[in-house]
């Protein structure tokens, strides 16, 4: 089954200032797991970890920031597609207007024709 | 264009009082799969800790995360938006991360509360559980939508893989 046109765009919205949230945490990742294994006297290796959470700090701003893009500049979604995916939305053949249908649903409510 | 209700804020309460609550229940499944899971993302790796941290939790958690969705959709099937679904899914992650943060930086008040503070600004300053949840929110939203629970199946399947290697890197570079 597709999916409608700008599905995705309003979750973009929510995932992009999330994954720039994501993108600060691995940034300071090296420097407060640091802090936490001195103060349980474990061992790291702090210039490893570094490396990783700068891969990780450029993956999930680059993300936020394209997530941002297209959720701002994407296609809208009309959520009565999906009802029209389902068929819970129909469209009269006479007047061409869409209403709900129901079980009941016999003639049109805007032109009161047979459907 | 379509003309969905508001969100109401009972449900954003609704999903993260029971984030919150499906911490419990995921600690609870975790310890009846693995019987011990404590420790990982802090301590170095175990076999034990490896395999309860990248397969039970992403698995346990993120079925147990949308537990307020479910309970929306069943108690009231209410017409909301599908970015309304993907914003409750983001809180009840939200709700869940709350809880188990706190858990963990109280597993380390041992050492002094800065430590358990600083672990607690790591954790929350990594929203996995939001991401995760968000993108089972957007597949729930879709099964409702569509009718179709495979996009939930799809969706809660990346959110377990994304957990997954998280807790992996976490439990490998440190």
């Amino acid at each position: 089954m597709k999916l409608p046109k700008g599905t995705l765009t309003g979750s973009m919205k929510i995932l992009a200032p999330l994954l720039i949230w994501m993108s600060a945490g691995w940034f300071s990742y090296p420097y407060l797991i640091g802090y936490i294994y001195d103060a349980v006297g474990e061992s790291i290796d702090i210039e490893e970890l570094r490396t990783f959470s700068l891969i990780m700090t450029v993956v999930c701003l680059g993300l936020g920031i394209l997530f941002l893009i297209l959720g701002v500049k994407g296609p809208k979604l009309d959520e009565d597609d999906f009802k029209r995916m389902t068929g819970q939305l129909v469209m009269c053949e006479h007047c061409r207007l869409e209403m709900k249908k129901e079980v009941s649903t016999i003639t049109c409510e805007h032109c009161g024709k047979f459907i | 264009m379509s003309k969905t209700n508001k969100l109401p804020s009972k449900y954003i309460f609704i999903s993260f009082g029971l984030g919150m609550v499906s911490a419990f229940i995921a600690i609870w499944g975790e310890f009846g799969l693995m019987f011990n899971n404590d420790g990982y993302g802090v301590i170095g790796p175990t076999a034990l800790g490896v395999f309860s941290a990248v397969v039970i939790a992403p698995l346990v958690e993120e079925l147990a995360k949308p537990l307020g969705l479910y309970i929306i959709q069943g108690e009231e099937e209410p017409d909301i938006s599908l970015q309304s679904w993907v914003l409750l899914g983001a809180i009840s992650g939200l709700g869940f991360a709350v809880l188990e943060n706190l858990l963990y930086a109280s597993g380390l008040m041992g050492y002094g509360t800065d430590v358990a503070f600083t672990l607690l600004l790591l954790r929350s300053l990594l929203p996995l559980h939001m991401i995760a949840s968000a993108i089972t929110g957007l597949g729930f939203g879709l099964w409702i939508k569509t009718r179709n629970g495979f996009y939930f199946v799809i969706c809660i399947f990346i959110a377990m893989l994304i957990h997954a290697l998280f807790n992996f890197s976490a439990v490998f570079v440190g």
